[in-house]
């Protein structure tokens, strides 16, 4: 994110706001889902990328720029498998954890860049990321 | 990309979304954008296929969203007009003006086919990875 100098701080400032009721009535609305997101993913494309990566329970995710958790947190909870969320902001990956939480979800999430994986090499079974800038 | 696929097991795939510029832009068109929107966009130099092979990834497809990303930002666009009142509330008067005003930009710049989402995919192939 601090390749991106400004949108650090809108960032931040949005998953202030993103479980808001009036945000994630909006949400539902437009995109089905109800996870703060913050990229254009509607449920059916979400759909459409567990079908593309084969999710399934066994089977582990790397979510890139996850923000809140859309639509990582979502492909554990509707594939059954593993997902790693990682954002640059501290705060989505707050909300992230705290839908984890309450979904009783097999999730782990992570504050990382997209440039920067702090993971050993060769351990996902699938990526995605959704209108993240890398 | 290089850093998705070094993390990535053989044969995993990578599918995501990406909103960036039309790849066959012209000065004008870019001029126009550049005038028009306020918003940070990717730039396309290179078409999205061909960066996922630069970086190693085979079996790549591309497939053109821009249709229902057209269709979601209208949606998001209705919702906060339906709802200003909310809205006007949790961001202030003068965000969510700005919200507006750069949602209202990017229909313009999409309809016009200067944005375009893309859902790109790729397989990690083994051979030659950096790790």
């Amino acid at each position: 994110m601090g390749e991106y100098p400004g949108l650090d701080a809108v960032f931040r400032e949005s998953f202030r706001i993103v479980t808001d009721p009036a945000m994630l009535r909006a949400e539902r609305n437009v995109i089905g889902g109800d996870y703060g997101a913050s990229s254009y993913t509607t449920m059916a494309q979400a759909d459409e990328l567990a079908r593309c990566l084969e999710l399934d329970r066994g089977r582990t995710l790397l979510d890139i720029g996850s923000g809140s958790g859309w639509p990582g947190s979502y492909l554990a909870r509707s594939t059954g498998c593993s997902a790693i969320l990682t954002d640059p902001t501290l705060e989505g990956m707050a909300v992230a954890a705290e839908r984890s939480r309450r979904d009783g979800l097999d999730t782990t999430t992570v504050v990382a860049t997209g440039t920067v994986l702090p993971f050993k090499g060769a351990v996902f079974d699938a990526s995605t990321s959704s209108d993240v800038f890398c | 990309m290089r850093a998705t696929r070094s993390v990535l097991k053989s044969g995993a795939a990578n599918c995501f979304y990406v909103i960036t510029t039309a790849d066959d832009l012209t000065n004008t068109d870019r001029e126009r954008l550049a005038q028009r929107d306020g918003n940070e966009h990717v730039e396309s130099l290179v078409p999205y296929d061909m960066l996922m092979e630069e970086a190693g990834f085979v079996d790549v497809e591309l497939a053109d969203v821009t249709s229902q990303y057209l269709k979601t930002l209208k949606g998001w666009k209705g919702e906060w007009e339906a709802d200003a009142d909310a809205f006007t509330e949790l961001f202030g008067e003068e965000e969510f003006a700005r919200r507006l005003r750069n949602r209202n930009l990017d229909i313009a710049s999409t309809a016009d086919g200067l944005l375009r989402r893309y859902r790109v995919y790729g397989v990690n192939h083994e051979e030659d990875i950096e790790r």
